[in-house]
């Protein structure tokens, strides 16, 4: 088990050196960070003197060098727009985005279960068919149009729930719904055809025929084995939700860590960039850990194997 | 039951982490005690926070927006480009050009108590000098060779020569003037935020959701371009941070913002039917034209650069692509700024599209069966480059149909803007649809002189003449003289053709009627002395 997680760290390791260096180059190689700040009409006497006060004129892996061993150390380094350590920035913005992920992901599972065992307790149904169709939409539909939908009527239309703001649940609840249907529709899609694998499985037709009830035959042996696949899933998805975060947060204003790694990235400041995408990363990465151990807790099997 | 284990897990998770997020602290807001003036909130909307609250620092469009509430400058210009006192009381220019003496009003202090004087506007400047050079008026700031202060209210600057755009430098937001006290705090402490002489004072600032100004009580020096030049009668101004332009549609309509600026055409028509919304047009000093890369062949003959912006339908442009909000434009100067002149019409390079095809063909082309133009076997075409930004993406797609129809094949390239700034001062494009803002006719030196190649002269255009005739313009203090230099300058560009000038934008701001007495001043500031909130 403990080279099994070394294993993984190491994994892990090497993942977050790639990511930051491949942000960093990207980043770098697509606009001058003194030419983003100073804006359109900066001189080059003034690009230089810029340059050298921000340390701009030193080569790029230098800087990223620098960037490198600083982070071991715990410091991100400072905002090139505002000096602001990086960190604080960060730390300011990720509650907002755990937040908006962690509520999606709970909707999305919610929703995705309930949808996917609906649909194919009903196989072949009507109902079936219209439960399918939803989830094909829900996964067609892009995050940023169904926002807006879903701002026009409950926001403009019908004045439920506020349209921008980060005050209170109900500013929370358009943007987790928004990030949470395409989620929602692939755990609703996988659940189904996941359950149907399972009932034509002999245990359950075995516990049906020792007359088990229908209800304790459904929660008990077939939603846990075809749970497997989807936990999955969701792990994958996180990242997703991570990521679709960036968009819901420019739509409802949310003061999120998406929206100012948006901004870092038009300013070219790449301290908070790299700062945000190590973080990201770290999440990331923690997530799907997370998901091999309940991996374990939900199959045994899964844990026996990785010793 | 262990997946329901897990799902309160997670929602208890949820919870903290929303608690923690929702009670971050705030500063609480001191009521006012001047209830007898009118009160109440005007709340607008802001595409991009600011950074910080430093004048001096990076500039964005969040930063100009606010700081003309929180900072004054020493002089201002009025709705038409007329210098009015608003700091200074008064100021005196020496015969040679190279001095210019300004009295500052008494009794002027900054929200921090300290009192406003010649050694803060000295101080202003030297921080700018040392640490300024975020800003787009480092340059100008640059050109003042000392600041001195004379007496208490008497300060004075010093050139090396005379300096015509200093006056667009010092009216310039950014060029308010700060409490040196407020200064060495934030310097010493790293937090904190500098403070001016505003109307209004910063009263809460939310990171990544908005920012509360509340009236400055002791305010008595507004200038002449409002009735009311004591403490605004508004309590308090937001600016609620809102980057989606269809959200703040949504804010504006649901009553969550009183006003916004409308960029997109079917968002301005929706709003002028709208009987509670009043919208209000300004024309910026600002042009979106297409470029040449005059370093780059075949677009260094100026035969090839003529035909093709005789190619260029400006107003299927105007229609199609910007809804008809905006102007014509013929001069590389929009016609708000002064250097402008209605004359320069003559030497536009109208749309022409047989004149486009005879200059092609003068300048050695000759059209193939397939239709393409061809030299030396090298075919006419090129990269349009632009801003992925709208109006930018539909504008490029009309030039590329309209040059095509003349036989010339373009392929548009869309980058952000930082990376469009980036690949043309690399000179890495063939034509480039952009855009500048500028407050002073020095704009043509800035994007067009030849000393600015590899920066801000992004078409890498050369023409000594032009560089003697803008630098002349940059020294001459006599405005009608000026002109005549920048007139003569904008001739030899429009012929040259390194630029087709397409259009001058204009700044559509949306404001709700609860709201009323807002003036529109200078480049579409909202002047709120006079503004009144309606219950």
């Amino acid at each position: 088990m403990n080279k099994h997680i070394l294993r993984r760290l190491l994994g892990a390791l090497v993942a977050v050196l790639a990511v930051t260096f491949i942000t960093f180059i990207a980043l770098d190689t697509t606009g001058d960070a003194a030419t983003a700040l100073a804006g359109e009409s900066a001189s080059r006497e003034q690009l230089t003197v810029l340059r050298a006060q921000l340390g701009l004129d030193q080569p790029v892996l230098a800087r990223y060098g620098a960037f490198l061993t600083n982070a071991m150390r715990g410091d991100l380094g400072r905002s090139l727009v505002n000096n602001q350590p990086v960190a604080d920035l960060l730390r300011e913005r990720l509650p907002y985005t755990i937040l908006l992920a962690l509520a999606a992901c709970a909707l999305a599972l919610t929703i995705g279960m309930i949808v996917g065992i609906g649909a194919a307790t009903r196989a072949g149904t009507r109902a079936d068919a219209l439960l399918m169709s939803g989830a094909a939409l829900g996964l067609a539909v892009p995050t940023f149009w169904s926002a807006l939908l879903l701002m026009l009527l409950f926001s403009v239309r019908l004045r439920w729930l506020p349209v921008i703001g980060a005050e209170g649940i109900q500013s929370f609840i358009l943007p987790s719904v928004t990030l949470a249907l395409p989620t929602a529709a692939a755990i609703a899609r996988l659940m189904r055809s996941s359950l149907l694998d399972v009932l034509r499985a002999d245990y359950v037709r075995t516990a049906r025929a020792k007359g088990l009830k229908p209800r304790h035959i459904l929660t008990q042996h077939i939603v846990r084995n075809s749970l497997l696949p989807v936990v999955t899933m969701l792990g994958l998805h996180l990242g997703y939700l991570l990521g679709g975060a960036f968009i819901v947060e420019t739509i409802f204003a949310l003061p999120g860590l998406g929206r100012l790694t948006v901004q870092a990235i038009f300013d070219r400041d790449y301290p908070i960039v790299l700062g945000a995408t190590l973080m990201i990363a770290a999440v990331y990465i923690a997530i799907n850990f997370v998901v091999d151990l309940a991996h374990g807790w939900l199959d045994p099997q899964v844990a026996r194997e990785a010793i | 039951m262990k997946i329901v284990k897990t799902a309160i897990v997670l929602f208890a998770i949820t919870l903290i982490v929303g608690c923690a997020a929702t009670t971050a602290p705030t500063k609480s807001a001191a009521t006012s005690s001047a209830a007898s003036l009118n009160g109440g909130t005007f709340t607008r909307a802001m595409t991009s926070e600011p950074a910080s609250l430093d004048p001096q620092g990076a500039p964005s469009s969040g930063l100009s927006l606010v700081l003309p509430y929180l900072f004054d400058t020493l002089v201002m210009y009025d709705a038409d480009f007329k210098l009015v006192p608003y700091l200074a009381e008064s100021w005196q220019i020496a015969s040679d050009g190279k001095t210019i003496t300004m009295k500052l009003k008494s009794g002027v202090t900054f929200h921090d108590g300290t009192p406003m004087n010649a050694e803060a506007v000295r101080f202003t400047f030297q921080r700018f000098k040392e640490s300024g050079a975020k800003s787009p008026i480092y340059d100008g700031v640059k050109s003042i060779d000392r600041v001195e202060a004379i007496d208490d209210l008497t300060v004075r600057f010093s050139f090396k020569e005379p300096t015509a755009n200093f006056w667009s430098t010092i009216t310039m937001p950014y060029a308010g003037i700060i409490s040196p006290d407020s200064a060495r705090k934030v310097a010493e402490t790293g937090k904190g935020n500098l403070v001016g002489t505003g109307a209004f004072v910063l009263d809460q600032w939310q990171a990544g959701q908005s920012l509360t100004l509340k009236r400055n009580p002791a305010y008595k020096w507004g200038s002449t371009l409002s009735q009311n030049r004591a403490a605004p009668y508004i309590e308090k101004l937001v600016f609620k941070v809102i980057p989606d332009a269809t959200t703040q549609l949504a804010a504006l309509e649901t009553g969550a913002v009183d006003a916004i600026f409308v960029n997109q055409p079917d968002q301005r028509a929706r709003l002028q039917q709208n009987p509670k919304m009043q919208v209000d047009e300004t024309v910026l000093n600002s042009l979106i034209y297409l470029g040449f890369n005059c370093k780059k062949a075949p677009f260094t003959d100026p035969q090839v650069r003529q035909a093709l912006s005789y190619a260029v339908n400006k107003e299927e442009i105007l229609k199609v692509a910007l809804g008809g909000v905006g102007v014509v434009a013929f001069a590389p100067l929009p016609p708000s700024l002064p250097g402008f002149d209605a004359s320069l019409k003559s030497y536009e390079l109208g749309y022409d599209p047989k004149k486009a095809r005879a200059l092609l063909q003068d300048a050695g082309f000759a059209q193939s069966s397939s239709g393409t133009w061809e030299k030396n076997g090298q075919p006419l075409k090129g990269v349009l480059l632009t801003s992925n930004r709208a109006p930018n993406d539909a504008i490029a797609a009309l030039l590329q149909s309209q040059l095509k129809a003349v036989g010339v094949t373009v392929d548009i390239q869309t980058l952000d803007s930082k990376a469009v700034m980036d690949a043309t001062t690399q000179g890495k494009f063939d034509l480039l649809v952009w855009r500048y803002d500028w407050n002073d006719p020095d704009a043509l030196n800035i994007y067009l002189g030849s000393d600015r190649i590899g920066a801000t002269n992004r078409v890498a255009y050369s023409n000594s003449k032009v560089d003697e005739l803008l630098k002349q313009g940059a020294r001459e203090l006599d405005g009608a003289k000026r002109k005549q230099l920048y007139v003569q300058a904008q001739q030899l560009i429009l012929q040259d053709a390194p630029w087709q000038p397409l259009y001058v934008p204009l700044d559509v701001l949306a404001t709700s009627k609860r709201i009323e007495g807002v003036k529109i001043g200078f480049m579409g500031r909202m002047l709120l002395n006079d503004a009144r909130v309606a219950e």
